[in-house]
């Protein structure tokens, strides 16, 4: 089970902390830049790997682990570049794709194209958990 | 029925498409823009109210601005300089509101298939010709969508493979391809077909047919190619 992170925030960290709890092989985590992926205590994770580069571009994307990865989760910045980048992502048919989004008003039109939706300000873990779960 | 326009994004060429409507007698126009200065500073050069403060994701905003206004047409272009704005908002727009008429500016070449694909096809890149042009004259020679599978966003593609590519001498059959894509067969430049399952070697000038999804397009260049920079 291979997870790709796209973002640096408090809840990306949060979310890799929880997920590393679980059966995952490995995590990536990608952002335009590794600086606030410094502190974090999973970074001395054997599991962990960090990359840089535009994230909304697909080249880093791909040198990122997309295309190894069966989740993506997406909490890069502000729902818009959230939302493309998980459409961006989504290049293999079975990738899962959750992108997290601070408001849920146009959820219902992402997730009829696929994505799965997250509310930031009640960040569902469980919800990842349970598409590990089956694998 | 009436047709209203409603373009996303304040700049120099959605202004001269603004006049170029009012033109052709197309006048019931606004703008939209989340710089409140870019939006103060239209509406001063107007005698009425033509620019909106908002946010072009927001359906309440849209709703502010008429997309759904009844007994009128709809027409929304996008002209923002960043495809995420331009994509997720024509998205909201056609699929939340049902809107048909909805153009797009794509101001990069890599996500001109991601617009596509999730069925904003009224797009305006107007480098594309000229950069094809000048690609091809570089030796990097483009893929050619043959026929799309109707609804999956997924075509068969045909590649030619061009004298500097990388994957010049790769067996056919051991060809991994780093996104999803089922390679049919080659075709070498005697105009011969070869099953992908066969042992044999792609050479210059070689076509590729391969299934896959449009989204993968800049992909496919950049596999068969073998240029980063192509």
């Amino acid at each position: 089970m291979n997870i790709l992170l796209i973002g640096s925030r408090k809840t990306t960290n949060f979310l890799g902390e929880q997920l590393l709890k679980g059966k995952v092989d490995k995590i990536s985590f990608v952002d335009n830049s590794v600086y606030n992926y410094l502190n974090w205590d999973i970074a001395h994770s054997e599991k962990v790997n960090f990359f840089s580069g535009n994230i909304q571009e697909i080249n880093t994307l791909i040198k990122s682990g997309l295309d190894d990865a069966d989740i993506v989760i997406v909490d890069s910045g502000d729902d818009t570049s959230n939302l493309f980048i998980g459409q961006k992502a989504k290049i293999n048919f079975d990738t899962i794709i959750f992108v997290i989004l601070e408001d849920l008003s146009v959820s219902e039109v992402f997730e009829s194209i696929g994505l799965k939706i997250l509310n930031s300000h009640d960040l569902k873990v469980k919800k990842i958990l349970n598409e590990i779960e089956k694998f | 029925m009436n047709k209203h326009l409603i373009i996303n994004g304040i700049n120099s060429e959605s202004q001269a498409l603004y006049e170029e409507l009012i033109n052709h007698d197309i006048d019931d126009i606004i703008f939209i823009d989340p710089d409140i200065e870019l939006v103060k500073n239209l509406n001063d050069s107007f005698d009425r109210i033509v620019a909106f403060y908002g946010d072009s994701i927001s359906p309440s905003f849209l709703e502010l601005v008429g997309i759904n206004r009844e007994n009128s047409e709809t027409i929304f272009v996008s002209m923002t300089d960043s495809d995420a704005i331009n994509l997720i908002s024509c998205e909201i727009v056609k699929i939340k509101y049902q809107i048909s008429r909805v153009v797009s500016v794509v101001n990069s070449k890599e996500n001109l298939p991601l617009f596509t694909a999730y069925g904003i096809s009224d797009l305006v890149f107007q480098g594309r010709s000229i950069v094809e042009l000048i690609i091809n004259s570089a030796g990097v020679i483009l893929p050619m969508r043959l026929m799309d599978i109707q609804a999956k966003g997924t075509s068969v593609w045909s590649i030619k493979i061009s004298p500097r590519s990388d994957i010049i001498g790769t067996d056919i059959s051991k060809i991994k391809i780093p996104f999803r894509a089922i390679i049919l067969c080659k075709i070498d430049s005697k105009g011969n077909p070869y099953q992908a399952t066969e042992n044999i070697d792609i050479a210059e000038d070689d076509t590729i047919l391969i299934i896959s999804s449009n989204r993968n397009e800049e992909s496919m260049t950049r596999f068969f190619q073998g240029k980063d920079d192509g």
